[in-house]
């Protein structure tokens, strides 16, 4: 079963495929650029609500603020 | 000698300045690229001849108009035309890293890659093929490790070889697909036809960047004869088109990064790394703030601690020095000049130049080693609900050494209104030159409750910081909003090497050494003119008559305003000569009695003379704390703010705070029953 | 399996060491605590100085220690704990060394200035009891703690590698 959900509601260890970044052509052009594309597979190491959380990208890892991963909406992937 | 000019760049993190400074000897000019507040760096490489112009861009990941870092970077190549850009990327970072690179191929830069960080990738279970790489892109690609300086040689002999291919443009296309392809195609073919556009810039690279609505490009080329023709083809594009055209183009570039070339030149796996396990416990959610404060308080007890005896050793040399002057210069009005202006102003500024750079030792090692951006992460929800961004805190915990540097830290906030923000209330941070003010009123008055004092001032600055953010945030409608969302990269973590660390902090501390201590000693020798003159009236016989100087008709010219919070003349001109540099306001206690600055004797001076009552000395404490950024933080401020606005509203809004508050302290407290 | 058993040791340590740095750090703050509140002189305790904030740090420490607990139910990850552990003792002992040095030089100066020469550097001065301070011996004692983790981080790492 393949719901979508924002990559803030993630949890830790889990990884999952971006299907669609929402929010102002700003923020979309930003996240595309740091590698956060459509087809991308994630993986967050760190989330503790409300602070920000931790997401391992193309290799790198990058810090997202709450706001913004909840912009961010993903198909988790089973197992790990 | 053959000249060239190199470029580097890269992304954040990816060992630029060690192969600047590799390249360069560590040797660089630091200035302004003219007009902004970025920072630039040149340095000089002489290899097999030719003499290398070495300039170092900002740091970023992409090449949009977006912001200023990238923006000056991108200008400089397009411009400029520099004969070679060395374009460094992190082996351990490769795709993301690759994305400039595309960028840069587009502009049609001609390029060298560094493939740094080797030994990290290796470390990780994994090799990149740099001949396969090199193969793809069709631009050279030389494997180095910027910190163990290998690959450097090679990297100097690309650069020559490349340089002699002189034409600098290198036409390399990266295909994105139908539709957009064609379209490129068109509007460059258009652009085409305007010679002096094209003669300039590659013509396929502003075809893109007007499909992604690039401001800076779309202004250029609204100059040309043939804007109109382009307008007309652009918006029959746009019809074709999805709304989001330039997050496509960056999708594509991706996908042809992870599935073209990615396959072809990786080889390995990706394991758990020693940076993943290090940040079980740093980023916790429990433990990640407290663990920061206890890193916070080492990096103070280093800084005020270790570097307490070079700091007296200073001021015993120029005492020194001033004594000398006293006995060997026969005019008397000479010889304090030198001993007493001249020596006692270099004594000042070279006295808390330690703290300075100790602090900034400290910060650099916690730079280099990655560990300040996992600060910026925990303390980024804190930060968040004080209406300010994560990266705030840095400049904050700078500030509590001096707010110079603190200040000039903020550039890293990319947002204007947070950073301006930030900015606004860094004086209220207690910066290493109020201490000595703290601990003189203290002694005086507080007696044993002297430690307390001086504990509740630096509390108290944070608290007002606090209070005067979420205050600017609500009420002055420039910065309603919440603050611009955190998106930072934390770098794997590294052993800062020797040599880096060292650079870094002195690349900070001569920088601030420069621009604070020029005014400093200057402000010391106007305080000396002041109290000394006219000379025959201060000066009778042995003894030095103060109330008869310049500064004392001053002091009490301004006294009425002061006199509700219970500060005397000698009191206010000490706040005033603050103004100067908040080191002085001691030193001019110890010029009214007559005293060394270090002098045992003056507390007791200064108990003696009834200047403070233990409630008017906590209220000056705090008034010395909060009421005016010393002259040097005020150029800083001018400077980073770009406004006259901001830099007389700061010191509006501090004064009167200042007022503020010392009043409630005296009010209340009398209230209460002290005197 | 050989693995567990020593999981099971590196966690005693890590625990000892923890609990010796919560004690530590409780009773530093508690006198910290009491020293600015009554107008008596500094009070210190057999070797263990009255510092509120490095208390408070030294206590931070012990936590830090003591979070590698489900270790010894063989949780690979708890290793991260320790070795924070390790880097904060290492960084604490250091500061606290340099501090007992710099005092040393500033007798020096005051010596070579015409005052008396004096050892109360090595035993008191800014950094509580100079070389008596507690966190500069847990450094010493966390030193072979760190080693053994490392150690068992890279062992641990070539054996997950059949992925």
């Amino acid at each position: 079963m393949m719901a979508t959900i924002p990559l803030a509601m993630l949890q830790e260890n889990c990884e999952a495929v971006i299907v669609e970044v929402r929010g102002g052509m700003g923020l979309t052009r930003r996240l595309a650029e740091i590698g956060f594309t459509n087809g991308t597979r994630v993986k967050v190491l760190h989330s503790a609500p409300p602070g920000p959380m931790l997401v391992m990208v193309r290799g790198s890892r990058i810090a997202l603020g709450k706001g913004v991963a909840m912009k961010i909406m993903v198909n988790p992937v089973e197992g790990i | 000698m053959e000249k060239i000019r190199v470029a580097l760049i890269g992304n954040p993190n990816v060992g630029k300045s060690q192969v600047f400074n590799n390249l360069t000897g560590g040797r660089a000019h630091v200035g302004n690229w003219p007009g902004k507040t970025v920072e630039k760096k040149e340095g000089v490489c002489v290899h097999k001849g030719v003499e290398m112009q070495i300039i170092d861009l900002p740091g970023t990941y992409s090449l949009t108009a977006r912001s200023i870092d990238e923006l000056v970077a991108r200008d400089f190549i397009v411009e400029e035309k520099p004969d070679i850009v060395i374009d460094i990327v992190d082996t351990s970072n490769l795709e993301r890293n690759l994305y400039l690179t595309f960028q840069l191929l587009e502009l049609e830069a001609n390029i060298i890659i560094a493939l740094n960080k080797q030994d990290v990738a290796k470390s990780l279970g994994y090799e990149i093929d740099a001949k396969e790489l090199s193969k793809l892109l069709g631009v050279p690609v030389i494997s180095t490790i910027a910190t163990e300086k290998i690959g450097m040689e090679e990297l100097k002999d690309a650069v020559i070889e490349a340089a002699k291919v002189k034409e600098k443009r290198r036409e390399h296309t990266i295909s994105y697909g139908k539709p957009y392809d064609e379209i490129i195609l068109k509007i460059a073919s258009i652009l085409q036809k305007d010679k002096e556009l094209s003669n300039k810039y590659p013509v396929r690279w502003l075809a893109i960047k007007i499909l992604e609505s690039d401001e800076e490009v779309l202004k250029l080329v609204s100059k040309s004869p043939v804007y109109e023709e382009m307008k007309l083809q652009l918006s029959e594009a746009k019809k074709i088109l999805e709304e989001d055209v330039d997050t496509a183009l960056a999708e594509k570039r991706y996908s042809i990064i992870s599935e073209v070339i990615l396959p072809k030149v990786f080889k390995g796996t990706r394991p758990l790394t020693l940076t993943d396990l290090l940040d079980k416990a740093l980023l916790s959610k429990y433990l990640g703030i407290p663990i920061f404060l206890a890193l916070w308080w080492a990096l103070f007890r280093f800084t005020f601690d270790v570097s307490a005896p070079f700091q007296d050793l200073t001021h015993m040399l120029f005492s020194k020095l001033g004594e000398i002057a006293n006995s060997h210069i026969s005019d008397p009005q000479l010889a304090s000049f030198v001993a007493d202006g001249i020596f006692g102003g270099l004594g000042a500024v070279l006295t808390f130049l330690f703290p300075i750079f100790f602090l900034f030792l400290g910060l650099a090692l916690l730079e280099d080693s990655g560990y300040l951006a996992r600060a910026a992460f925990v303390m980024d929800r804190i930060m968040y609900k004080l209406g300010l961004h994560g990266r705030s805190f840095i400049p904050m915990l700078i500030g509590f050494g001096c707010n110079v540097p603190a200040i000039m830290a903020t550039r890293t906030i990319d947002r204007e209104e947070d950073r301006i923000l930030t900015i606004l209330v860094n004086p209220l941070m207690s910066c290493s030159a109020r201490l000595p003010i703290y601990l003189l009123i203290a002694s005086t008055v507080l007696g044993p409750y002297a430690a307390a004092g001086v504990y509740s001032m630096y509390i108290l600055g944070i608290v007002l910081a606090i209070l005067m953010a979420l205050l600017f945030r609500r009420t002055i409608p420039y910065f309603k909003g919440k603050p611009s969302p955190l998106i930072l990269e934390l770098p794997l973590y590294a052993v800062p090497t020797m040599k880096s660390t060292l650079v870094h902090m002195w690349e900070r501390g001569s920088l601030f050494l420069k621009k604070a201590g020029t005014i400093i000693f200057l402000g010391v020798i106007v305080v000396w003119l002041l109290s000394s003159y006219p000379w025959e009236a201060v000066h009778q016989g042995d003894t030095v008559v103060l109330e008869n100087s310049y500064i004392a008709t001053l002091g009490r010219f301004l006294e009425p305003i002061f006199r509700p919070l219970g500060f005397n003349w000698m009191a206010v001109v000490a706040l005033f000569f603050g103004f100067i540099a908040k080191e002085i306001v001691v030193g001019t206690f110890a010029t009214f009695f007559g005293l060394e600055e270090s002098s045992e004797d003056l507390p007791t001076a200064l108990r003696s003379s009834g200047t403070f009552t233990p409630l008017t000395g906590l209220a000056f404490m705090a008034f010395s704390l909060i009421y005016i950024p010393c002259i040097a933080t005020i150029g800083v401020i001018y400077r980073e703010t770009g406004s006259w606005k901001w830099t007389i509203f700061t010191v509006m809004y501090e004064l009167t705070l200042a007022y503020v508050v010392a009043f409630i302290i005296v009010t209340f407290g009398r209230l209460i029953g002290f005197t | 399996m050989k693995q567990n058993v020593e999981n099971k040791w590196i966690a005693i340590y890590a625990i000892i060491l923890g609990v010796a740095y919560v004690i530590l750090g409780t009773v530093e703050f508690a006198l910290g605590v009491y020293n600015l509140f009554s107008p008596i002189e500094s009070v210190s305790l057999v070797g263990v100085s009255a510092d509120i904030f490095g208390g408070f740090a030294a206590f931070v420490i012990g936590v830090t220690y003591l979070s590698a607990m489900p270790l010894l139910k063989g949780v690979r990850e708890s290793l991260g704990f320790i070795l924070v552990g390790t880097l904060l003792s290492t960084v604490y002992g250091v500061i606290y060394l340099l501090i007992v040095c710099a005092d040393g030089l500033e007798t020096l100066l005051t010596f070579l200035g015409g005052g008396a020469w004096t050892w109360e550097w090595l035993t008191s001065g800014s950094a509580g009891t100079g070389l008596l301070r507690p966190e500069i011996w847990l450094f010493f004692v966390s030193l072979p703690l760190a080693y053994l983790t490392l150690r068992k981080k890279e062992r641990g790492r070539s054996q997950n590698d059949k992925s």
